[in-house]
């Protein structure tokens, strides 16, 4: 007998070639079987998570970022429950609700079929999961483990709001049909969602045109998604589609998630008919789940021209490494820069964790564009964020980056000089130029003089330079050689950290002593935030800051050499 | 007679209090394949890490190709090794992975693509050579790292189970390139669980267990004083289970499912205490 009561039932050679797996025929999961599935799945992933420091540390981040949004929400809902109770009305109850629970589903329904798109949508052991059980109960499974892991995401954002309804208004069995709303949304998005992203996994798989763009257009979407998020243009956005998120089926969900808070005037009707839409999208989702999953599991993959069977190959075609043979550069150097630049262009998510710090900068850039100014320090925040990039992409983590190779580096003639050179030309070589023409040109935009310009232009190589030099040093010290599985069959080994926080503050540190050397009105504004914020507030001359700028650029500067030195030594002497 | 391509004499690593390596005496002459034979655990991948200088001894000296391990510069020209985990990089063809070890070692590309092509045909490699290795099976990337270790013509080449995930073409074109080697000048220190390649190949074999060498001498030597005959018939795997013990005590429970410590040898203290109390020493062949 199972865990669940039944006799397990054994694949049955069919005579078809093929052994015939239980349930095979049928559409409808067996409850028994998805249960366990997702347990299991349920489970794998909630170690898998717990077990990457990494994303962890992104858990906690994104918790906060949740805890946030659920105040705002638990406010807003107070607001609305303390106007109900003086017979008023708020926008969260006049329409904001109805729009809210929209937004609310179809985020749920995008972020399941990209779960179902991604390596979430494939099954691990599918030779034997798919041998053994039939495809219904392996969906079933499925879709259950996706419908408990996006559950928490939209109770943390349902709930305090109409906790907030309930308390304002005094009404606790509001919470009932916030309760409702929230499981509706949940399984019916996933109903709808899971089966549109293994119906786009399949189309993907078949075609070799979209196999090859499909990181590109991942990485499209993905930027847009966070340009909108972070430029403040969600909102815009969600007034745009606004009529559609009011119309019928989908407009009913407010009714239902209010139908149970007197005197908001939510149609129990609409409440009525929430709750039978949500049904057969549930029963419909779940049955196209099937032939979705099927036509995404059971398929050969197209694979890329460039992958093809080609007859006997050829030596590589090899640009940059001809470009650097051109130069004295010695050949380990040269091997360890165009391996790292080959590598870091066929494999860009390692440069997930470089590019972090841009999502500050979209702000920044909104401003520039609807105010058509650019603000003095625009040209340095892309200096520092040029050397960052540089020095967190490629040399903060020089001998854990080697992954199963470093025996093989170790045990070979490059000296540690070689090798650190090789890395900040990896990272120095498409970077600085970049850095230099995205900064003069930003610098232009403001309409800063030649001479800033000029100086801004040659800080710009010169920090990138040196940012990689440093980034170096410290990531030998403290290398990092535990994977992060970054989902998708993708891994990296992203540098530890304390590498990241000690070369974050030295770099911020040195840039600014850069910008306050070179820049007059940063003389003039440090001056003026120290005098405001030391104690006893003494008047701190803009010379003195020149001074102590100059002090701690040749600190920066001092440190460079040490660094190099430092990291040299640390490959030359490494011993597993 | 000239001097021996790998000497080791009172070789020990110790992690803390953990003994991995205990006083390991080797004498290998040069052109000849001496075959590695024990456990997991049992001290063979830190041995071999000593040897090329990739972890320091604790206590003892050992000399490769003339050079003292502790010489990492002058001693990387000489030696090629081979990990039992492939040292390759996913996003890199196969040949492309060649030639970044080529230039690690200096050798000029030209020079390097030719040995390169020729190294790839003989492993039936060429036509997936421009591929990612990403799309590799365990094979084909421990046939890329064998080539890699013996690119640059080493005069001592150490291999980590070279043979393990190849299919038998392979395996038979990995064990014709090492009698290749050794009947050259070169020397070829060779890891491995497959007893009949030991066999095949080496001149000397050497046991070790639980960090200690205990047997050694011609692969016929062994096996003519092999305790456990009981059928007439001897070969290595008797004197394997003769020399070797199975009384450690098992990570999870069960002594048959010690994972493939391939990386990870370190026994600790009180096993490499027992083993030097004698239990093995009974069995060692002084030959």
């Amino acid at each position: 007998m199972t865990e669940h009561g039944s006799t397990p039932e054994r694949p049955v050679d069919s005579g078809l070639g093929r052994p015939s797996v239980p349930g095979e025929g049928r559409t409808r999961p067996d409850v028994g079987t998805a249960l366990e599935l997702a347990r299991v799945d349920v489970r794998r992933g909630v170690r898998w998570a717990l077990a990457q420091d990494f994303w962890v540390l992104y858990g906690l981040v994104a918790a906060a970022g949740f805890a946030f949004m659920g105040w705002v929400a638990f406010d807003l809902g107070r607001t609305a429950g303390e106007a109900l109770a003086a017979d008023e009305s708020t926008w969260l109850l006049s329409t904001g609700a109805w729009t809210v629970w929209g937004v609310l589903w179809l985020f749920a329904v995008g972020l399941l079929a990209v779960d179902a798109l991604g390596s979430n949508g494939d099954l691990d052991a599918d030779g034997y999961y798919l041998s053994v059980l039939s495809v219904p109960d392996v969906v079933g499974g499925k879709l259950l483990a996706s419908a408990v892991k996006f559950t928490p995401f939209l109770l943390a954002l349902a709930v305090p709001g109409h906790v907030g309804i309930a308390l304002g208004a005094g009404q606790p069995l509001a919470l009932v049909g916030c309760g409702v709303a929230t499981v509706l949304t949940v399984v019916s998005a996933t109903a709808v969602g899971y089966p549109l992203g293994l119906a786009l996994k399949g189309l993907v798989r078949r075609s070799a045109t979209l196999t090859r763009l499909k990181p590109l257009l991942g990485g499209a979407v993905g930027v847009t998604y966070l340009v909108v998020m972070f430029s403040g243009e969600f909102t815009t956005v969600v007034a745009r589609i606004e009529p559609a998120l009011r119309t019928p089926p989908l407009g009913w969900l407010g009714d239902l998630a209010l139908a149970t808070t007197g005197g908001v005037g939510a149609s129990p009707t609409n409440a009525a008919g929430a709750l039978v839409a949500g049904g057969v999208a549930v029963v419909t989702g779940t049955a196209l789940a099937t032939p979705a999953a099927r036509y995404a599991w059971e398929t050969d993959r197209a694979r890329p021209a460039a992958d093809g069977e080609a007859d006997d190959a050829t030596p590589p075609a090899d640009p940059v490494g001809r470009l650097l043979g051109a130069t004295p550069v010695s050949q380990p150097t040269r091997g360890v820069a165009v391996t790292t630049l080959r590598r870091v262009a066929r494999s860009p998510l390692q440069l997930l964790f470089a590019a972090v710090p841009l999502l500050a900068a979209i702000p920044l850039g909104e401003q520039v564009l609807t105010t058509g100014t650019v603000p003095w320090y625009a040209p340095w925040l892309v200096v520092w964020y040029g050397a960052w990039a540089a020095g967190a992409a490629v040399p903060l983590n020089p001998l854990g980056a080697q992954g199963a190779t470093l025996p093989a580096l170790l045990s070979s003639p490059a000296s540690g000089g070689q090798v650190v050179r090789g890395h900040v030309l990896a990272a120095a070589l498409p970077v600085a130029p970049l850095t230099a023409a995205a900064a003069v040109g930003v610098g232009v935009l403001g309409g800063q003089s030649a001479m800033q310009l000029a100086a801004v232009g040659a800080a710009a190589v010169a920090v990138v330079v040196a940012a990689s030099v440093l980034a170096a040093g410290i990531g030998s010290t403290v290398p990092r050689f535990e994977t992060l599985d970054l989902g998708n069959a993708r891994e990296a080994v992203p540098p530890s950290k304390v590498a990241f926080g000690v070369f974050g503050t030295a770099l911020s540190l040195s840039v600014v002593a850069v910008a306050v050397v070179a820049d007059e009105l940063a003389r003039d504004l440090v001056a003026a935030l120290l005098t405001r914020s030391l104690p006893s507030n003494p008047t701190v001359n803009p010379d003195a800051v020149a001074t102590v700028g100059w002090v701690g650029l040749a600190l920066a500067a001092l440190s460079v050499p040490l660094a190099y030195r430092t990291a040299a030594t640390r490959i030359d002497d490494y011993r597993l | 007679m000239s001097d021996p391509a790998i000497v080791a004499e009172g070789l020990t690593k110790r992690y803390g209090k953990k003994r991995a390596v205990s006083d390991l005496c080797l004498s290998i002459p040069r052109g000849s394949v001496y075959g590695f034979l024990g456990p997991n655990g049992a001290g063979k991948t830190t041995t071999m890490r000593m040897l090329t200088t990739l972890t320091a001894p604790t206590a003892g000296r050992a000399e490769v190709a003339g050079v003292a391990v502790t010489n990492r510069p002058a001693l990387t020209e000489r030696v090629g090794y081979l990990p039992a985990d492939p040292p390759v990089f996913d996003e890199l063809t196969g040949w492309e992975q060649l030639r970044h070890v080529a230039r690690l070692h200096g050798i000029p590309d030209d020079a390097a693509d030719e040995r390169i092509e020729r190294l790839l045909d003989r492993f039936d490699l060429l036509a997936d050579a421009d591929r990612h290795i990403e799309s590799y099976s365990t094979g084909m990337c421990k046939k890329v790292g064998v080539v890699g270790a013996i690119l640059h013509e080493p005069a001592v080449v150490l291999l980590d189970e070279p043979t393990s995930g190849l299919d038998p073409r392979a395996a038979r074109t990995v064990r014709d390139m090492v009698a290749e080697l050794a009947s050259g000048e070169t020397t070829v220190f060779l890891s491995t669980h497959v007893l009949p390649v030991a066999d095949e190949l080496a001149d000397t074999v050497g046991v070790i267990d639980d960090g200690r060498l205990v047997a050694e001498g011609t692969p016929d030597e062994l096996k003519a004083r092999s305790v456990d005959d009981v059928d007439g018939e001897t070969d290595l795997e008797s004197v394997f289970m003769d020399v070797t013990t199975d009384d450690r005590p098992p990570a999870n429970g069960r002594a048959s499912d010690r994972p493939d410590g391939s990386g990870d040898d370190r026994p600790d203290e009180s096993e490499a205490e027992h083993a030097s109390e004698g239990t093995h020493d009974r069995a060692r062949i002084d030959s």
